[in-house]
């Protein structure tokens, strides 16, 4: 076979970018695989096994995956799964474009590929995927050689192992504190910036919320009927008396268990409804809190502020 | 020999004591209108009723026209100690706010009881033997204008007095030469309405007289929602949502962001129709 200098490196290049894109997502998914699983049951992907292990073991497929494309491994037993991956993932996408184009979802409903961190409209998904996916993996099958003699099995053994920790990671991840990297909540981020939805239907935290935009507040957000929640009110009301920062409840909860959580619990704190798809992309598990400072987070903190407990 | 003392006389002393206490209390400050309940006096609705509430101290405040219950009625949520306060000791604040003086409080009542937490929150007390209960309001539906939501959403008011309108887009308003309508749909229930309601309220005070028009219409929550006629009409899928007309014609939305400033948005919406 005559040598293709040209387009082997053309095909390695295509095959590192899929690899690449591949790799982000597989890292997108596994910091956050609650929510993944979550996605995986609404797609009703969940077949034989429960959405969790689905992806856990989805996560280690995509990461190992990614791993052989980024080190130019582009043999059949690797281009073929791939295709099969970028052919799934513009199905669903593809599935959810056409439904948002015939009024049954919304704007902001995606696939979820990219977890929490990237928020795209169905149509943004499809586009963006098919772009980011479709030419590279053309490219990587052009050049289809395949790495001879020993070099695969080195490269083999490093996407073993990046599948085995990626399978870890994915495991333990709600027990790992990946919260400020898993969620669009972390210190430094401005509350106005913190938005769901697309378009005319973008809603923004400072929208509901004003008051967090001057002054020191300290923020929990949690379900009302959480019995750790109702446990530490007291630590909480003695929080909110102390003063220096303003204590708040933020909440997806029905009016009705707001008010019976007023009358039972007695929280001497404001408590104010936010709608679960604007407070949802903040949290991997509730409670969580966070402290702003002049509209700007400035601390987070997994569960409730330390300061409160009993 | 001492006496044993008798167990009635016994529990007066420890009453007597709490509600000593309870009359010491000190200032609260920051009662709220609120339109999230209705009151029962006796059984029947008690038309004209008041309520507050506040967080911090969490306390209810019940101020009734009736006869029954001439004097207001706090309900201190964290003891459940009901007392009934000296009106002369009350002052409201703009927007209706309400600050309790310090020793407002004049006579102890039986503490209150929770009731009917399945089928909607009860809140049950009684003041000097006649029994009252809190209950959730039925939602605001239909047609209605500004005076009809502020009157069952009295908390509208506080949002709205705090409001300022930008000068320049209400001016531009103010002048615009032909008719328009905003037509807001809005849940009562709805608590991303209790915080911009009160903007778009505060929008169509200041521009009274202008070509600028405003209508409200009460949407159901649940599946009513979207089984209501004006909903499917206008393709309403969130409140609050405000419909901008011009000759019967939608221009444009208030949605999402653009409630941060709704006289911002109407004016662009406007200009650019």
């Amino acid at each position: 076979m005559r040598p293709r200098p040209l387009l082997d490196a053309a095909s390695r290049f295509g095959a590192a970018i899929l690899g690449l894109v591949l790799l982000v997502a597989a890292w997108a998914k596994m910091i956050h695989p609650v929510a993944f699983a979550g996605e995986i049951e609404a797609q009703g992907l969940a077949v034989g096994l429960p959405p969790g292990a689905w992806a856990v073991l989805f996560v280690g497929f995509e990461a190992g995956l990614g791993t052989l494309l980024l080190l130019a491994v582009r043999r059949r037993w690797v281009l073929t799964p791939a295709t099969a991956l970028v052919g799934l993932f513009l199905f669903l996408n593809g599935r959810a474009y056409w439904r948002f184009a015939n009024g049954l979802i919304g704007a902001d409903e995606s696939c979820g590929c990219f977890g929490s961190l990237v928020e795209r409209t169905p149509a943004e998904a499809f586009w963006q995927d098919l772009v980011l996916l479709v030419p590279p993996l053309v490219l990587a099958w052009l050049g289809a050689r395949g790495v001879r003699g020993r070099a695969v099995d080195w490269r083999a053994a490093v996407a073993g192992v990046v599948t085995a920790a990626a399978l870890l990671v994915a495991w333990k991840a709600p027990e790992l504190p990946f919260d400020d990297l898993a969620t669009r909540l972390s210190p430094g981020r401005e509350i106005a910036d913190l938005c769901a939805g697309q378009g005319e239907e973008r809603a923004c935290l400072d929208i509901l919320v004003p008051e967090l935009t001057s002054g020191r507040h300290l923020v929990v957000m949690a379900e009302v009927v959480d019995p750790a929640l109702v446990a530490a009110v007291p630590g909480l009301n003695r929080l909110a008396g102390e003063g220096g920062e303003i204590l708040w409840l933020l909440t997806p909860s029905s009016e009705q268990e707001r008010q019976l959580f007023f009358f039972q619990a007695a929280p001497a704190f404001s408590v104010r409804e936010v709608p679960l798809p604007l407070l949802e992309p903040l949290y991997r598990a509730l409670p969580r809190s966070f402290r702003v400072v002049e509209g700007r987070v400035v601390e987070t903190f997994a569960g409730l502020p330390p300061a409160a407990a009993p | 020999m001492r006496a044993k003392m008798p167990q009635p006389v016994l529990l007066s002393i420890v009453t007597a004591a709490v509600a000593a206490a309870a009359l010491a209390q000190p200032a609260i400050n920051g009662l709220q209108p609120t339109g999230r309940f209705v009151l029962e006096i006796g059984g029947q609705p008690a038309e004209g009723a008041r309520i507050y509430q506040s967080s911090s101290p969490p306390a209810v405040l019940v101020v009734s026209n009736s006869a029954q219950m001439p004097d207001p009625v706090l309900l201190q949520v964290s003891s459940g100690a009901v007392q009934t306060v000296n009106l002369l000791q009350m002052a409201e604040r703009p927007g209706g706010v309400i600050d309790l003086l310090p020793g407002a409080g004049l006579e102890p009542q039986p503490n209150f009881a929770i009731d009917g937490v399945d089928a909607g929150l009860e809140v049950r007390f009684a003041v000097n033997g006649v029994p009252a209960v809190l209950k959730p309001k039925p939602p605001l539906l239909g047609e209605r204008d500004a005076a009809e939501l502020l009157r069952h959403s009295p908390e509208y008011a506080v949002g709205a007095a705090a409001y300022q309108p930008s000068a320049a887009e209400m001016e531009r308003l103010r002048s615009r030469e032909s008719p328009a309508t905003v037509r807001v749909f809005f849940g009562s229930w709805c608590s991303a309405c209790s915080q911009l309601l009160p903007l778009v309220l505060k929008v169509e005070k200041e521009l009274e007289g202008a070509p600028v028009r405003f209508e409200y219409y009460g949407l159901p929550q649940g599946k009513a929602f979207s089984e209501d006629p004006e909903a499917a009409r206008f393709e309403i899928t969130g409140v609050p949502t405000g419909v901008v007309l011009v000759n019967g014609r939608e221009v444009g939305r208030l949605k999402g962001e653009s409630w941060r400033s709704p006289e911002r948005s109407i004016d662009r919406i406007l200009s650019g129709s």
